[in-house]
């Protein structure tokens, strides 16, 4: 009995453990895709000149699960964004509301000015976010550790029960 | 394509119209807004409104919400267009765009804070421009042929057509379009919205100077078709394009010949005797109307 019940808990702390480092792991990729969205979008509303919809879309299928149901819920509020990205950003709970607002506050302004004003808007909001995609890297190094302590701290468990 | 870009209670508002008798629609913020439709209108809760107090009134950021969905909510990518104050929707319908210019050591950077806008419904009237086709060609060739009218006359209609009858009946000459607001193709995507002929080839969204310059180069025409001429430089092309034995059939704003020929800009243009026919449309019974035809020694060859 005691042995199902140690393994049960070791079971129980490990996915804790994976579960916190997993969320680092999202947030950090969350900012990354971002990051490389902005990059792109610098480098083809400069040159392409396409409409939003379309170069979000040729790229939408390169960024992670998160960004990517983001970016769909995005374009099919694109006429009226303001509504939906209110609402993102109260229920979300990946990212830092900090972050969040960097985020909705940029994708706000987009396609709406022209492509000077856009360029610097990315430049802009590519520099703020730098600071922030370092500490979702440190964070996600924090993850690590939670998942080996929730590995460790299960093992104890395990151990002391058995 | 109207019902993608504005405000939901207009678009209620027009359901009661016959939408392929609208030509046009003004609105202008915190302003009655009117319609073109057969005349002129109040557009109303439920359609034509008797008096302005009835009318719908149109705010400042519904105007900017509208340029933003005519833009495909991308702005930069039509800003080159927003300088020279106009959006080109998909299907040709063309939006007049007032507001705010912003400018930058003197050059125009964009348009901000619309004050007001006219939407124009383009019209395909097909088989428009035979009455007038005869006396534009010979057995040596087309003539190079000015078309004037005054604004809302029908301009386009007919050089849409015009371009169109020419393409089909003449296959063994090739015709450049240079769409320059892309009116008179509607191209999107490569494709046209309103029929220009088969043979056509066409330059959209771009100076009349770089398509007949380039179109020369590349496209070898033996037609150049080109909407509304208005300044020194688009003369400057026009005659280079004449100077290669390029035909070339444009459009220009005047009420009638005798006006154009008053007018000190295209005084020199007649001394330059390029144009071979004068086609005077006007709104007399209707926008398309074929008043006359003169030819470069001021005869008239038709008249209504």
């Amino acid at each position: 009995m005691n042995f199902i019940i140690g393994g049960l808990m070791f079971l129980l702390c490990a996915f804790i453990g994976f579960k916190i480092a997993n969320n680092y792991k999202r947030k950090l990729q969350f900012i990354t895709d971002f990051k490389t969205l902005l990059d792109y979008l610098e480098t083809n509303i400069l040159y392409l000149q396409d409409t939003l919809e379309k170069l979000i879309r040729d790229k939408m299928e390169s960024f992670h699960s998160d960004f990517k149901n983001f970016l769909e819920n995005y374009l099919q509020n694109l006429q009226n964004s303001t509504e939906f990205l209110e609402k993102w950003l109260k229920e979300q709970n990946l990212i830092d509301t900090e972050t969040a607002e960097i985020i909705k506050k940029f994708m706000l302004e987009l396609g709406r000015q022209d492509s000077t004003a856009q360029l610097q808007s990315i430049i802009q909001t590519n520099e703020i976010l730098a600071k922030h995609t370092e500490r979702a890297q440190g964070e996600q190094k924090k993850g690590y550790m939670s998942a080996r302590l929730g590995i460790m701290g299960g093992l104890a468990l395990f151990i002391i029960i058995i | 394509m109207l019902k993608k870009i504005l405000p939901t209670r207009f678009m209620r508002s027009l359901d009661f119209l016959q939408v392929d008798r609208l030509n046009e629609i003004r609105l202008r913020a915190n302003c009655p807004t009117i319609v073109y439709y057969g005349g002129k209108y109040f557009l109303g809760e439920n359609g034509l409104a008797d008096s302005s107090k009835d009318a719908l009134n149109v705010t400042s950021q519904e105007l900017n919400d509208i340029v933003f969905r005519a833009c495909e909510c991308s702005i930069y990518a039509h800003n080159e267009e927003l300088k020279q104050g106009f959006v080109t929707l998909q299907n040709g319908i063309r939006i007049g765009i007032c507001g705010e210019i912003v400018t930058d050591k003197g050059t125009i950077k964009t348009i901000k804070n619309f004050s007001s806008l006219n939407i124009r419904i383009p019209r395909e009237v097909k088989n428009c421009s035979l009455t007038a086709l005869p006396y534009l060609h010979n057995e040596n060739g087309i003539f190079n042929t000015l078309v004037v009218a005054p604004p809302g006359a029908g301009k386009t209609t007919f050089i849409r057509d015009l371009s169109a009858q020419l393409s089909d009946k003449f296959i063994a000459k090739n015709l450049l379009i240079i769409d320059e607001r892309n009116e008179i193709s509607a191209t999107c995507n490569g494709r046209t919205s309103l029929y220009v002929g088969k043979y056509s080839d066409i330059y959209s969204s771009c100076s009349k100077e770089f398509g007949i310059i380039n179109g020369i180069r590349t496209m070898t025409p033996d037609i150049i078709v080109l909407d509304e001429l208005a300044n020194k430089s688009d003369i400057e092309a026009l005659y280079n394009a004449v100077g290669c034995g390029v035909k070339v059939i444009a459009t220009t704003h005047s009420k009638d010949y005798n006006e154009l020929q008053s007018k000190p800009f295209f005084r020199e243009l007649l001394k330059m005797a390029i144009f071979e026919r004068f086609v005077v449309l006007s709104n007399a019974k209707g926008p398309g109307t074929l008043d006359n035809i003169w030819d470069e020694n001021n005869t008239c060859l038709y008249c209504r």
